[in-house]
């Protein structure tokens, strides 16, 4: 299926409904809003001509299209002129580091108590800041010592399973929080799945959202060609990073413009790990045999998690948790969306977008946050101090996982 | 209890889903788009022509057609749904009643009688003699205060006297300034204070006289916004609704949402309802479009609240008119009429749309129901023609909790 984006402005009216819900142009006059970037401008742009800097100032939350009562693929239109735009203007040493999670994790990873150690100093972290731009006060991941991979390659799902399913951990996952992937097995585990946990790269979605896409289409290619035997088996993918997810199943097609059967197999058959879940709970096959959780979370759907227009099915899960009290909130984005937040120029924008975000939890008087997105929940735990876990994390402690192993 | 769905995130489907959520039903929203509530003033327009001004909408109910959305729902339902909606929204302190219009300037200065208005919109009431100055800030280039005091004071239907004042000042680095720009600018107290001081020099002396500005006070923090701006002007102020994005709308939409978040509706917008599955003749679930394929919701009934031709709700193909996510019936298709012109009268297409029953259940051409859990509002609806009339979101309103009233009665979709 080929998808017109760029026919898509046409059904423009300029109703500005989207400008009403775009957390960036909220604080800051540096971006001058969807609408006039996306459809307006995008009329004047032509291959290989980027007629307007201000559109680095877009997160790519994607808000916009979500929104849009016309149909606009706003954000979309948006990414691909972002991408023209860095071709046309070159792209800085940062840009292109933090959007291949894959080589800094590979980097990173064997030296990670030397790598950590660094960025956790103030000295180091003024030092990265001069020399490429990542903000000193950003959010950024410590390494584990230990991937998520070499884990897993020593795992074996228990007896007694009853069906199937391949996990897409992500690079979070992989070189960041291995503990987060572990939980996701034990969870689906429970559940009776037999976990299949295939080498896996990157997504593509980083240098995507940076505005490299040829690198980004070999990437979501290569990572394609992993899991396309899988699903042609009979096997689903359950993936529980929501944007690493959300590349397989709509952006690779419509921003990345990948036209490829396999990708469209595997994207029609990728799953949310909460999306995967509810299903089973609505199916009566979920387990539901929690203990309480006697906390207060409240629960912030990421941007990218909205856009795969299924609702927020991590609600109907932590509902089901005793004891468990979760505030909805309701604001747009956190602010950081994956890289934008790390950005010298740009951490002063993500911190005032998910400030109002920030102060719903400072109010709650929180436990925690539960969000489903990994950079999301490192800016959030960041600027709220506390800490942000996944929703799957409470299921996890609900099942009494922890104490098996 | 199986979900009640109302497709449709407009003024009809989130106070259906709002009464929804009321009675105890689970409810989710599900929407293409956030709708157009930020598209309009925040006014109910009950009844505003016939094609005579309207002065007492109810009143002038019993005289529309049989076939009207309002002969339907009885002018008790209508009186019921707008002073609901007036007890339901506190937050926005909505005044007037369906009883009798007031008479509201637009952003054009043409004179808009409606019926349920914000405070601070209502406060332009044209009815009240005396001085009006409205006034504005030029860098808003959709507020033109010289043009609305002129069209105001020409007009033949109210009394008041006006002038008008332009301000010179610019707003908070923007390079297109918007009224939501301005609206958040006017949150800033540092800013706020110098719009003030430039609006006031502007204006001079308003003793005795109501200023009317654009809606632009405020977003999230109006009352707060507009007491200080009236405190520093020294005058009463009143907001005239403006272009888009709207303000006053955009405080609706969020009232709205804010309300069916704390009933804990679920809203789902950005994804498209593209058809029913069905057991039997009942709706047993809707079809989905989301990320990477289309998914079933099951619905244990359905409220359809999508709105007519201008939003999708009814589309126009060669064949004919279409509603395009069951394929219901869409009575009173002019048929080739429907290509006339008509710019600025009425066109044969204005009330072509869903006929339904009492409870709000479209019909199929021979008048039967067609699914027994599927209800219709808003304007959806065959029969009236909202932008002649200035009757849009009182048949929103009415017709929405109309469908939720009907839903509820059933078991709210627990069958």
């Amino acid at each position: 299926m080929t998808v017109d984006i760029r026919g898509s402005l046409d059904n423009c009216v300029k109703c500005t409904v989207c400008e009403t819900f775009c957390p960036v142009m909220a604080v800051t006059p540096l971006f001058p809003g969807p609408k006039y970037a996306g459809p307006q401008s995008e009329r004047y742009r032509r291959p290989g001509e980027s007629v307007d800097a201000s559109l680095d100032y877009c997160s790519g939350c994607g808000i916009c299209t979500q929104v849009c009562p016309q149909g606009v693929d706003i954000a979309e239109i948006n990414a691909r002129a972002r991408a023209e735009m860095k071709a046309a203007r070159g792209m800085p040493l940062r840009d292109r580091l933090i959007s291949r999670p894959t080589v800094l994790g590979r980097l990173a990873q064997p030296v990670a108590p030397v790598a950590n150690a660094v960025t956790r100093t103030r000295i180091g972290r003024r030092a990265v800041e001069a020399a490429i731009g990542i903000h000193r006060d950003a959010a950024i991941p410590a390494f584990s010592g230990r991937t998520f991979q070499s884990w897993a390659r020593r795992h074996g799902s228990p007896a007694g399973t009853t069906r199937t399913v391949v996990y897409f951990h992500g690079c979070a996952a992989n070189y960041n929080e291995p503990s987060v992937g572990r939980m996701a097995v034990a969870v689906l585990e429970h559940n009776g799945f037999e976990v299949i946990i295939p080498p896996q790269g990157c997504c593509g979605l980083p240098l995507q959202s940076n505005g490299a896409f040829e690198p980004a289409r070999e990437y979501t290619r290569a990572l394609v060609a992993r899991l396309a035997p899988y699903v042609r088996a009979g096997h689903m993918v359950v993936a529980n990073s929501t944007s690493c997810g959300l590349m397989l199943k709509r952006e690779a097609r419509e921003i990345l413009g990948i036209d490829d059967p396999d990708l469209a197999l595997v994207g029609e058959h990728t799953y949310d790990i909460c999306e995967l879940l509810r299903d089973l709970l609505d199916a009566g096959d979920l387990r539901t045999d929690m203990r309480p959780v006697p906390m207060r979370v409240p629960y912030h759907q990421p941007c990218q998690g909205r856009g795969h227009g299924f609702g927020k099915p991590a609600l109907d899960l932590l509902a089901l948790i005793p004891e468990l009290e979760v505030i909805e909130t309701d604001r747009e984005c956190c602010g950081v969306a994956g890289t934008y937040g790390l950005k010298k120029e740009k951490y002063p924008i993500a911190m005032a977008v998910g400030a109002p975000l920030f102060a719903d939890i400072a109010e709650a008087r929180a436990d925690c946050t539960a969000c489903d997105s990994e950079t999301c929940r490192w800016h959030i735990a960041k600027a709220t101090g506390l800490p942000a876990v996944h929703p799957l994390e409470l299921l996890y402690q609900a099942y009494g996982l922890g104490a098996q192993r | 209890m199986t979900r009640v769905i109302v497709v449709g995130a407009g003024l009809a489907g989130l106070s259906c889903a709002l009464r929804l959520a009321d009675g105890g039903a689970p409810v989710t929203v599900i929407a293409t788009g956030a709708g157009s509530l930020q598209l309009g003033g925040a006014t109910i327009d009950v009844l505003g022509y016939t094609p005579g001004l309207v002065h007492r909408p109810l009143e002038a109910m019993p005289g529309l057609p049989a076939d009207h959305p309002y002969t339907l729902l009885g002018a008790d339902r209508v009186a019921a749904a707008t002073r609901w909606l007036v007890e339901r929204l506190p937050a926005l302190d909505l005044r007037g009643s369906a009883d009798e219009n007031m008479l509201l300037a637009s952003a054009l200065g043409a004179i808009r009688p409606t019926a349920i208005a914000p405070a601070t919109i209502a406060a332009g009431d044209l009815r009240t003699a005396g001085e009006v100055i409205f006034a504005g800030v030029r860098a808003l280039k959709d507020f033109v205060p010289a043009l609305v005091a002129a069209n105001v004071a020409a007009a033949t239907t109210v009394t008041v006297t006006t002038r008008a004042a332009d301000a010179e000042v610019a707003v908070r680095g923007d390079r297109d300034t918007s009224p939501l720009g301005l609206a958040r600018a006017f949150e800033i107290p540092d800013e706020r204070a110098r719009l003030t001081a430039a609006l006031r020099q502007a204006i001079g002396s308003a003793e005795g006289a109501r200023i009317g500005l654009p809606a632009v006070l405020g977003v999230d923090r109006h009352a707060e916004v507009a007491a200080a701006v009236s405190d520093a002007l020294g005058a009463e102020v009143f907001e005239v609704p403006t272009a888009p994005p709207s303000v006053a709308g955009v405080r609706l939409y969020r009232a709205l949402i804010a309300e069916l978040r704390a009933r804990r509706a679920r809203l789902i917008v950005g994804s498209t309802v593209v058809a029913a599955t069905l057991d039997g003749n009942r709706i047993a679930g809707l079809d989905v479009h989301v990320a990477g394929r289309t998914r079933t919701f099951p619905a244990g009934a359905v409220v359809l609240a999508t709105g007519g031709l201008a939003t999708g709700g009814i589309v126009l193909e060669p064949a004919g008119l279409r509603e395009p996510v069951l394929g219901l019936h869409v009575a009173d298709d002019p048929g080739e009429a429907r290509y006339g012109d008509g710019a600025f009268h009425e066109h044969p297409i204005d009330r072509a749309g869903l006929r339904v029953d009492h409870a709000m259940r479209p019909l199929d051409a021979d008048g039967d129901v067609v699914h027994p859990n599927l209800h219709a509002a808003g304007a959806l609806l065959r029969g009236a023609a909202p932008w002649l009339e200035l009757s849009g979101n009182g048949l929103a309103l009415a017709s929405g909790l109309a469908a939720a009233e009907a839903v509820l009665s059933e078991g709210g979709g627990g069958a």
